[in-house]
């Protein structure tokens, strides 16, 4: 099935949501690390199986080569996969501004899957709260750490052609932790976006 | 008089939905700008008496915007409207002489209590 893609005035809107959602879950990580955080501009694309991983690598640019990532699969009105993408040594960097013990290798692990959660949580269930649909999250999983990007976001059960792709990213203020969410949302979902975000725009 | 209100936000969405938002009866000039460059341009031509201002923008954020009129001695009154909603931004706006902070999502009833904390709009 074709599914027409978001309109310049539906993305727009989908900016503005996601622009909540971030700035929710940019409160949550500012909280739980006692930093402050910067947020970035949402970018929102239209993607299909084959370039998709391109398109990641164009927004996660400049934040070397190799990463750790975590993914977490979310369903219901809306559906689709998030993966937190950060830089190779982030889990260090996040031990390190917990004040955790070097040695705990089980614990930092642990650790990027907590604040994972945390970020992906709060910035969907933002969106999906602001255009009133469902959603449920599967728990997430640590896919790899100092990884190439086309390993991270390798899935062999994914069903799509195409999808929306939304990119957000968190850094600190100080020191180089930083965080790429990429959202994927599937084709399946877009009808129900799509009559969420008009919802939304009507309420003003 | 009317009163020269400027609205800074990149997303156009967000600006139309602030626009809508304007206490009917309120009797003012607006002025659009989607970035922080735009927002100063239009401060220094005098465009701004009041200001509603987004802080997560391209090219300049609100932070700069509020650090460019304060090193430019620019006179203006600003109301932040902002997603982003830690408490340190919220501490760092109003250190840099924002009057007030208003988190997205806003409403009507919202923003205008809001401006009429600030003053700058009485609601009868």
């Amino acid at each position: 099935m074709k599914i027409e893609p978001l309109n310049e005035e539906e993305n727009e809107i989908l900016q503005e949501v996601i622009n909540i959602g971030m700035g929710q879950a940019g409160a949550s990580l500012a909280k739980l690390l006692d930093v402050f955080v910067n947020l970035s501009v949402p970018r929102v694309s239209w993607v299909n199986d084959e370039d998709f991983v391109t398109q990641v690598g164009q927004m996660v640019e400049g934040s070397g080569e190799h990463w750790a990532g975590v993914r977490q699969a979310f369903y219901n009105q809306l559906e689709g996969e998030a993966f937190a993408i950060y830089g190779a040594n982030g889990c260090q960097q996040l031990s390190g501004l917990m004040g955790y013990d070097e040695s705990e290798g089980m614990a930092q692990e642990e650790l990027l899957l907590d604040v994972t959660n945390i970020l992906i949580g709060a910035c969907l269930m933002g969106v999906a709260k602001q255009i009133g649909k469902q959603l449920d999250f599967a728990a997430p999983n640590l896919v790899g750490i100092d990884k190439p990007l086309t390993e991270l976001l390798y899935s062999r059960d994914r069903e799509w052609d195409q999808c929306l792709l939304i990119e957000v990213n968190f850094c600190l203020e100080e020191g180089d932790f930083s965080c790429h969410l990429v959202m994927l949302m599937s084709e399946a979902s877009i009808g129900q976006l799509r009559s969420g975000l008009i919802e939304f725009m009507e309420s003003y | 008089m009317s009163v020269a209100l400027l609205i800074v936000d990149d997303s156009g969405f967000s600006r139309k939905a602030m626009l809508k938002s304007i206490p009917e009866g309120w009797d003012v000039n607006i002025t659009q700008a989607a970035n922080g460059e735009e927002a100063l341009e239009a401060l220094r031509n005098g465009l701004g008496e009041v200001v509603l201002l987004d802080l997560t923008m391209p090219v300049l954020d609100g932070f700069g915007v509020l650090e460019g009129i304060r090193d430019e001695g620019l006179t203006t009154k600003v109301v932040v409207v902002s997603a982003d909603i830690q408490p340190k931004a919220k501490f760092r706006v109003m250190s840099l002489g924002a009057l007030a902070f208003l988190q997205k999502p806003f409403n009507k009833e919202s923003l205008a209590a809001t401006l009429a904390e600030c003053g700058v709009y009485s609601e009868d």
